[in-house]
């Protein structure tokens, strides 16, 4: 439960809250996540990712994450909005337990990964499709081989080294996969050699590869321009019709943010103090949750 | 209105705190007496330059009556550099593995194999010739069991080193995906890690043929037994031979070795 004072004077945008010329500067108390009357979720959705009490602090003092609560449906379009150390990539680390959460209970795909260790935790990965920043591509090794690596989440061991050990299924399915985020001309190029938003389609495409329920993005478009951004946007959007793959990601661009998702969260120093549908919402009324403390 | 401060540039040079001038002080004294005990003599080496003069010109010209003996002797001495190149870089990876902080399974496991790396680094060759010249006896397999040793205790740290300044991006993205730690090591550490790689295994070979040359007048075999032969009878000329063929071959081996660097480095293989 967040107690800081911080919390006690947050704006919490509610679901039903359709007078959105009434939200940008409406304060209300609120003292933790539970003060919402509940995110619009759909009825009889399964739960493809939850967290409860998500806590993390680091040396027992800074705390980054101040106990929060959110909930994702399978085939949902989650956008994680909020400013820079607000927790927002911290959150989905600790979601996958890339990131160890200090407190909390994580469950995914109905499973409480909250204390898997090992193969287990691998296997619960295994169908999660997590996009970085930065891409985190092999540089010196090729796209085809990079993308091929998607297949080690299924524990193709020494097979999904390279594609030249992989085998031809395996390479068939990397060059499709390859196709699919337009790519598959520079299957042989060195990934060090990709403009920004080829590595990222190809780690798209590597992701794509671990037939994922679920892709993770962690402010995919940040390094981009905004032409390849929008290009890496729309591919999500065209993976989730094609495949119905639930998208959770993080973006600092507010416009992203409401075109791509069905649903935002927003952070604030470690409370999660927005949880709601984005239709109808603008950019300007978000303005609030980049504003500092003293403004605010 | 505030009037608006005046910022002064920083000193050029700050002065140095009181540790640190002691250091300095004591760093030049006991160089001054480390220059005492060295042995350093003008007048010895004034003395001694007619004596450098004659053996110089009892190298000229060098023998070519056992140039076919010496010349299988310089092979030898290659050969075990090689062998002892490769195989310690070939352990030395496994090794590098469990002594790389990012990667090592355990803290103990870490500290205990960073200790044994830095043990076989830090004897020198020609103690671990004469160890192993003691228990396997004369000839070349106990210099090639020193060059092993030595080779591992360098590119063990040095791959070790190269691994743990890896990009992290890699190994988490595949983290994230369920990858298993084999996975990680063979899929993103090592791609990235190659170019340090490889500089220490090339650069691990030119000192073994560096190394292999000494290891000679100990007993383990190689051209070092021909030039401490020749040395002791007095044939300057044979010692001649001997030096250039040594500088033909180290010379040949760092040539080789800057080449394959530039052509490893700098190729793309679509194999990968």
């Amino acid at each position: 439960m967040p107690t800081s004072s911080a919390t006690d004077r947050v704006r919490v945008l509610r679901p039903q809250d359709t007078d959105t010329t009434a939200l940008a500067g409406e304060t209300h108390k609120a003292s933790s996540p539970q003060a919402f009357d509940g995110p619009a979720r759909r009825p009889n959705a399964q739960t493809a990712l939850s967290v409860t009490g998500l806590r993390k602090s680091y040396n027992g003092r800074t705390e980054v994450l101040k106990g929060i609560d959110f909930a994702i449906d399978d085939g949902e379009a989650v956008g994680i909005i909020g400013a820079n150390g607000s927790g927002k990539s911290t959150a989905l680390r600790c979601a996958l337990r890339l990131i160890e959460p200090s407190a909390g209970s994580i469950h995914l795909g109905g499973l409480n990964i909250t204390g898997f260790h090992g193969k287990d935790l691998r296997r619960a990965r295994s169908r999660i499709g997590f996009v970085f920043q930065k891409h985190n591509l092999s540089p010196n090794l090729s796209v085809l081989t990079n993308v091929v690596h998607g297949g080690l989440a299924r524990g193709h061991g020494i097979r999904a080294w390279s594609q030249a050990f992989a085998g031809a299924e395996e390479r068939r399915r990397a060059m499709d996969c390859l196709d699919q985020v337009g790519l598959a001309d520079l299957a042989e190029r060195r990934a060090g050699r990709l403009s920004g938003g080829q590595s990222q389609r190809v780690a798209i495409a590597r992701a794509l590869m671990q037939e994922p329920v679920m892709i993770v993005a962690d402010e995919p478009v940040a390094s981009l321009d905004p032409k390849a951004g929008e290009d890496v946007m729309d591919l999500f959007r065209q993976l989730r019709v094609d495949r119905g793959i639930t998208l959770v990601f993080v973006s600092h661009n507010l416009e992203h943010a409401l075109s791509y998702s069905d649903r935002l969260i927003g952070l604030r120093q470690g409370s999660l103090v927005l949880d709601r549908p984005t239709a109808g919402l603008e950019p300007q009324q978000l303005a609030w949750l980049y504003e500092t403390e003293a403004t605010a | 209105m505030t009037a608006k401060p005046t910022f002064h540039p920083p000193a050029r040079w700050s002065a140095p705190g009181v540790v640190p001038s002691v250091l300095y002080v004591g760093f030049v004294a006991f160089f001054a007496w480390s220059l005492s005990r060295a042995g350093i003599s003008i007048s010895e080496l004034i003395s001694g330059i007619p004596a450098m003069g004659v053996i110089a010109s009892e190298m000229v010209p060098p023998a070519t009556d056992r140039f076919m003996p010496m010349l299988n002797s310089v092979l030898v001495t290659f050969q075990m550099a090689l062998v002892g190149a490769v195989v310690g870089v070939v352990l030395s990876f496994p090794i590098a593995v469990l002594a790389a902080r990012n990667l090592s399974p355990h803290p103990v496991v870490y500290n205990v194999t960073r200790a044994v790396v830095s043990f076989m680094r830090t004897v020198p060759d020609l103690a671990w010739a004469l160890f192993f010249v003691a228990s396997v006896g004369l000839g070349p397999f106990a210099g090639t069991l020193a060059l092993i040793v030595d080779t591992i205790g360098f590119c063990g740290r040095f791959f070790a080193e190269s691994m743990e300044e890896v990009d992290p991006g890699p190994s988490e993205a595949l983290t994230a995906m369920g990858a298993g730690r084999l996975d990680i090591v063979a899929c993103a550490v090592v791609p990235a890690a190659t170019p340090g790689l490889t500089n220490a295994a090339l650069f691990s070979l030119e000192k073994a043929v560096r190394s292999s040359v000494v290891l000679g007048l100990v007993g383990a075999g190689g051209i070092g037994a021909e030039l401490a032969v020749s040395m002791e009878m007095f044939r300057y000329d044979q010692a001649a031979t001997i030096v250039l063929m040594i500088f033909v071959l180290v010379l040949g081996v760092e040539r080789f070795s800057a080449w394959a660097r530039s052509r490893l480095l700098d190729s793309v293989s679509p194999a990968l």
